[in-house]
């Protein structure tokens, strides 16, 4: 385990990599181009799902700090 | 126009006053006046970040880049600033701890100490250095548009600017990073409930919010999917957007400094969880009103005047003053915050200490040379046909962003050597002039993206390839 890089994921934080990676993906909804439908209060749904997937990284965030983010000595 | 100058005396004359009162709350020590004593809260701290990174392109720059190409800019903008804050972890955690625990005052001091190189720090330096300048000259730019447009011409755009950078100037060189901070609470406050009023105004006032939507849409169906008009959301470019800000937005020098600034690891778990929050509304605000001037015919003479003239048309005069004010505060509380962590970096940085000055009366000096070379870029270079953002991406963004790799190697990776990331930095810088000259081909791509991937393939090979013999690499590590 010393061997590994700095970067790579262990068992404690795998988790974390899937869920900031996993909504970097999420972003990259490239099955929504050429699309303006459907409607939702005039905005087209992809600008919904951003919105609401920028909100999400918020919670994700609240969670992050609360179980893996501990404070220094 | 006597409202709006009202309201600006009223505000300029508050910050002001706000950084004198900052001025004798500090101590006339290095740490306080540059670093307010290591002390910023939740509060301050998640304002003075916000407000930092929201500039004058937030609100005009959005809006005119909406105009031209629709919603993904909100895309392109929003996601990916908002999950920039992580490296409010990733780097800002580390940066605070050696911060409190080596007396670092700059983002160079910490990088040139990791690696005992004084070449690195001044290399590190010079890159945030010359990619800022021009960044805080956009802020005055903006500022004089704001001006100009609100006074209908009768002010000249670069006397406005001219203005403002004199009032940022007053309140830095009084109040230091204790008067930036506060100010930029204020300031944040103001250009939050600026921008909500604004859409909610405009939005009431062409007929209700979906009503503003559905006339845009009729009246430009492109600007409601991608690639947008223009054919600018290309995915390709999408992700290289999606991915620059990660890397870009922590090495602002404003930014990088203000992780010194935090009280304890609260304040920078509570300024990344809000920050998300505030992204997804205040990037959406803008990129609204802009795609929502075609539904109603607007036509502004250069894009970034798009957000003023839909405001000026659809919002009562004192609600238009306010939104105005608002647009000032985002710009204004950007080009403290830079003027504060140029002069910071430039006197502590520096080997100026030969010179029977103080530092702080040191980085007192650069403040105002910084002012009056930023008032001179604006009278020289401005070229509004490239609107705020095209220069901003063409210089600033990539240009900063080659230094990540370099600080994320500092801080985690004890293989690094000085002659990697000085490699890396060099490499990269040239490659983004190669990219943006078309002398390399980018593929679709941001230049800044390749330029960033080769940052890093630089240094991983050159790292491997010279000897480690910095001796204070593990300790920094641990």
């Amino acid at each position: 385990m010393k061997n590994l890089p700095f970067w790579f994921p262990t068992k404690n934080n795998v988790i974390w990599y899937i869920l900031f990676i996993g909504l970097f993906i999420l972003s990259m909804d490239f099955w929504g181009w050429n699309q303006s439908n459907p409607l939702i209060l005039g905005l087209p749904l992809w600008v919904v799902y951003l919105f609401i997937l920028t909100l999400a990284i918020s919670i994700v965030f609240y969670f992050f700090s609360k179980t893996y983010w501990e404070d220094s000595q | 126009m006597i409202e709006f100058l009202l309201i600006v005396v009223v505000y300029f004359v508050f910050l002001i006053i706000l950084g004198i009162y900052a001025h004798k709350r500090t101590k006339k020590t290095v740490e306080d006046y540059f670093l307010a004593n290591r002390t910023f809260g939740p509060i301050i701290l998640f304002f003075t970040l916000a407000a930092t990174n929201f500039s004058a392109f937030t609100f005009l720059g959005f809006a005119g880049n909406a105009y031209e190409s629709g919603f993904g800019q909100y895309g392109i903008m929003g996601f990916g600033t908002a999950i920039m804050a992580i490296m409010f972890y990733i780097i800002g955690r580390k940066v605070w701890k050696l911060g409190k625990e080596k007396g670092y005052i700059t983002p160079p001091e910490l990088i040139g100490d990791r690696f005992n190189s004084i070449s690195l720090r001044f290399i590190f330096m010079g890159v945030m250095v010359i990619f800022t300048i021009p960044y805080l000259a956009t802020q005055a730019i903006g500022a004089g548009m704001i001006i100009e447009s609100v006074s209908g011409a009768t002010v000249n755009w670069q006397i406005g600017a001219i203005f403002t950078m004199f009032v940022i100037m007053i309140y830095v060189l009084f109040g230091g990073m204790r008067g930036s901070g506060w100010t930029d609470v204020i300031q944040g406050v103001l250009m939050i409930s600026a921008m909500t009023i604004a859409v909610i105004f405009v939005a009431i006032n062409i007929g209700g919010f979906e009503v503003a939507n559905t006339m845009a849409y009729n009246a430009n169906p492109e600007l409601f999917t991608r690639p947008g008009g223009g054919d600018y959301f290309m995915p390709l470019i999408w992700f290289s957007f999606m991915l620059l800000w990660i890397f870009a937005d922590p090495m602002f020098p404003q930014i990088f400094s203000r992780f010194y600034t935090a009280k304890d690891e609260k304040s920078l778990k509570y300024s990344m969880i809000l920050y998300p929050i505030v992204v997804s509304f205040m990037f959406l605000f803008p990129v609204l009103i802009g795609v929502w001037a075609h539904g109603v015919g607007i036509i502004p003479d250069q894009k970034d005047m798009v957000l003023p003239m839909m405001v000026l048309n659809y919002t009562p005069s004192f609600i238009y003053s306010f939104v105005m004010v608002g647009a000032l505060a985002a710009l204004m509380s950007t080009a403290d915050s830079q003027l504060l962590s140029l002069s910071t970096m430039l006197s502590h940085d520096l080997p100026l200490k030969k010179l029977r000055i103080s530092e702080i009366n040191i980085g007192r000096i650069l403040i105002l040379i910084l002012s009056l070379f930023s008032i001179l870029f604006v009278i020289i270079n401005y070229n509004p046909s490239e609107g705020i953002m095209g220069t901003l991406v063409k210089t600033t963004f990539s240009g900063l962003a080659v230094l990540c790799p370099t600080t994320i190697a500092a801080l985690y990776w004890k293989n690094a050597t000085k002659y990697g990331c000085i490699a890396s930095i060099l490499i990269g810088e040239l490659s983004i002039f190669l990219f943006q000259f078309n002398i390399l081909p980018t593929f679709g791509l941001l230049s800044a993206i390749w330029a960033i991937g080769i940052s890093i393939f630089v240094l991983v090979i050159l790292s491997y390839l010279t000897k480690s013999n910095t001796s204070n690499q593990k300790e920094l590590l641990e």
